[in-house]
């Protein structure tokens, strides 16, 4: 027992020091009427969401007398490391915004607090955002925005192939890839380096074809399925004929660069409301079409609910909780979605001056789905995506490839 | 000490020990100084190394020591653990990922030391054959190292990618293009040039402190000898400045084995995990997988793998010297 004491208090200096000397936050603790609040740039442009976030903090705080918010702009880069590190040393925020298939992980470290009582009334919110924030039946994020991808084409680049209206279905996409080969131009713009998040690059060709990532009971994976087997199929089918860009298998998600911003590929198939400006200004605004979800046995795109969770070390921190209900007021969440594209989660919220395309990703948000909510889903995917590269490669063929990941990602789940 | 000095102890005419003069006049009853005395200038020293001694064993010796502990339990963010014995060690064993992730290291290693060290010898001894404006060739070399590692793993992208620079130059004689970061034969050489790229400078400037201790006239009566260039260099230079090329050597072999943010930049440990390095892997089971016992237990390992070659390194150049 004496031992065990000392090897808790020695790790947990060691994890402590490990920690501080990463030259992480400055861990300031926050109690009583102090909270702290981790937000992520959902307001791309850089001096709106300083302006933003700023103005909420001033409200909240005018609103609650005697509490001092701090809202904390982090960068998307690094953003796992940095909240687990916070977690672990129970510092830097109160509260932190995840997505679904973040928050299980954390829940399952038991290093998160459920939210259920910061918000009184959940009527009038969508009932699939609070499913996907929860975990065993509790919710641990408070909706307060939900993200939406659309497919974007190049008008100019189908037009010179011959091809004008644009190829929204698997069929349609293979029969255009040729088409658009023979002019220098690959179909679709695919991201296969490893470390992108799948929900914006195979995840989706995998749900559109009617698969999933976990099998139902959650204790093994399922994307090495008939149905995994074909979506990756239709990748390498795609590739064979040029409907790749060059260098898929070692391609990032960046816009700046890309194939489909230099003109070389036609389809960018997951595109966030906010990257339009930039597309529109690398390739002409007349020239950028946004597409319904592309369809396989069934249009869906991926899209997810923006949750504002809480640390579990916050949990008695009543100052917290009044800030996270205040951002999900519809007053906090009609401004955050004019201001970052991105969609209200409750229905009683109107977005004001929405543009055309913004009708039409707000129109989608029924045909999108957030993934799969499994304590292990980044580590899965962590595990599946160099066996993708593999076969983009020709290393592998897609069952090979797919099989082996599986028996990695069984592993991993204890299978 | 002063005991030993024979100078303070005569004897008188009657052969009887004269009185002890000079540091003997100190001495205590038994021959020896007060205790005091004899801590004084122990006590000094360790009052002045104090400080360093406070953050390297808070910063480095608990850290260590908690990991060696942290390895053989599955500890989790909340804090919480149970102890699995060697579990996690023969997991590893077991573990096909640790072993591509090992050989990635190994591989990478061979490749970046001797880029590196070979940069290094060759730039210091240029710089040390300069007269005009060494400061401004010493800094423009050593600007690299300065340089953020994110920012160099961007611009090297770019310099690698399908139409980058390299690939440009290459199509101009005809040849290419080449995947460098995605062909998994040519990727470790292309991140660890790059890595020897950022990381040069400093080798360079602990080589060059070298030779300018190097007495010129040994230099010199080997050019009145009529040594030549290559054989002033290998009789005199490289054997004198074997104790600076260890310690780059040491030091630049446990910088390649602890591999991350060119590949974190560049690569994402791919393609098909060809750049998957162990401090990667590591990484990954930290702070991807939340498995910091095993975590853990890669970094024991990692730790001893680097002991072994340094003791293995220091092991031949010290037979060399001999």
């Amino acid at each position: 027992m004496l031992m065990r004491k000392v090897m808790a208090l020695s790790l947990a200096a060691a994890l402590s020091a490990a920690l501080a000397a990463c030259g992480g936050d400055d861990g300031e603790q926050s109690g009583g009427g102090n909270v702290t609040l981790w937000m992520y740039p959902v307001i791309s442009d850089q001096a709106k969401s300083q302006a933003f976030w700023a103005k909420v903090e001033k409200d909240f705080e005018a609103a609650n007398a005697g509490i001092d918010a701090k809202i904390e702009l982090q960068p998307w880069d690094g953003r796992q490391e940095k909240v687990t590190t916070a977690l672990a040393a129970g510092k830097g925020f109160d509260l932190v915004v995840l997505g679904p298939d973040q928050i299980p992980q954390y829940v399952q470290q038991g290093t998160l607090a459920p939210v259920d009582d910061v918000l009184a009334d959940k009527s009038a919110f969508g009932k699939s955002a609070l499913d996907a924030l929860s975990v065993n039946g509790k919710l641990y994020g408070v909706p307060i925005y939900h993200t939406a991808t659309l497919p974007v084409y190049n008008r100019a680049a189908l037009a010179k192939a011959g091809i004008t209206d644009v190829p929204d279905t698997w069929a349609e996409i293979k029969d255009a890839a040729p088409k658009l080969a023979a002019s220098g131009v690959s179909v679709l713009n695919y991201a296969g380096a490893p470390n992108e998040t799948l929900n914006l690059t195979f995840y989706p060709l995998l749900w559109q074809n009617g698969g999933s990532v976990f099998g139902s009971d959650g204790k093994s994976v399922a994307f090495n399925q008939p149905a995994g087997v074909q979506a990756l199929q239709f990748l390498l089918d795609l590739a064979a004929v040029g409907g790749l860009q060059q260098g898929a298998a070692t391609s990032t998600s960046s816009l700046e660069g890309s194939a489909f911003t230099q003109g070389k590929a036609a389809v960018l198939p997951t595109v966030q409301l906010s990257q339009l400006s930039q597309i529109e200004k690398a390739i002409g605004a007349e020239n950028v079409v946004v597409g319904q979800p592309i369809e396989g046995k069934r249009r869906v795109s991926f899209g997810l609910p923006g949750g504002v969770v809480l640390g579990k070390h916050a949990a008695g921190n009543a100052a917290a909780k009044k800030l996270a209900a205040y951002l999900a007021t519809p007053e906090v969440m009609a401004g955050l979605a004019k201001e970052s594209g991105f969609f209200p989660t409750r229905s009683d919220v109107q977005v004001p001056d929405a543009s055309e395309n913004a009708k039409k990703f707000a129109a989608a948000i029924d045909k999108l789905y957030p993934g799969d909510t499994h304590p292990k889903a980044r580590q899965v995917m962590s595990v599946l995506a160099p066996h993708i590269q593999a076969a983009l490669q020709g290393k592998k063929s897609a069952q090979q490839a797919l099989d082996d990941a599986a028996k990695e990602a069984n592993a991993l789940l204890g299978g | 000490m002063a005991e030993t000095l024979p100078d303070t102890v005569t004897q008188n005419a009657d052969g009887r020990p004269a009185t002890p003069r000079g540091p003997r006049q100190r001495l205590g009853v038994r021959g020896k100084a007060p205790w005091r005395e004899r801590l004084r200038e122990p006590a000094a020293g360790l009052l002045f190394v104090l400080p360093m001694l406070v953050l390297f064993v808070v910063f480095r010796f608990v850290p260590a020591f908690g990991a060696l502990g942290m390895s053989f339990t599955d500890y989790k963010i909340s804090g919480e653990f149970d102890f699995v014995g060697v579990d996690n060690y023969a997991r590893l064993m077991r573990d096909p990922v640790f072993a591509v992730s090992l050989k990635a290291t190994l591989l990478y290693s061979a490749f970046y030391v001797p880029f590196t060290v070979l940069i290094s010898i060759g730039t210091a001894l240029l710089l040390n054959s300069v007269i005009w404006a060494r400061g401004l060739f010493r800094g423009a070399l050593f600007l690299p190292y300065v340089t953020s590692f994110v920012l160099a793993g961007i611009i090297w992208r770019w310099v690698y990618e399908l139409d980058g620079l390299v690939n440009g130059l290459l199509a101009k004689a005809d040849l290419g293009p080449v995947d460098f970061l995605g062909d998994t034969t040519l990727v470790l050489p292309s991140l660890a040039a790059v890595s020897a790229w950022k990381g040069f400078g400093y080798s360079m400037l602990i080589l060059l402190a070298g030779l300018k201790a190097i007495p010129t006239s040994y230099l010199e009566a080997a050019r009145v000898d009529g040594a030549g260039p290559w054989q002033r260099l290998r009789r005199i230079v490289l054997p004198l400045l074997r104790p600076s090329l260890f310690f780059v050597l040491v030091i630049e072999t446990i910088g390649a084995f602890q591999v991350f943010d060119t590949i974190y930049v560049m690569t994402g440990g791919g393609p098909v995990r060809a750049s998957y390095t162990l401090v990667f892997g590591l990484f990954d089971q930290g702070f991807r997988f939340f498995d910091f016992g095993y975590a853990a237990t890669m970094g024991v390992v990692l730790f001893a793998i680097v002991l072994v070659v340094s003791l293995i390194q220091r092991f031949i150049l010290d037979r060399e010297n001999t």
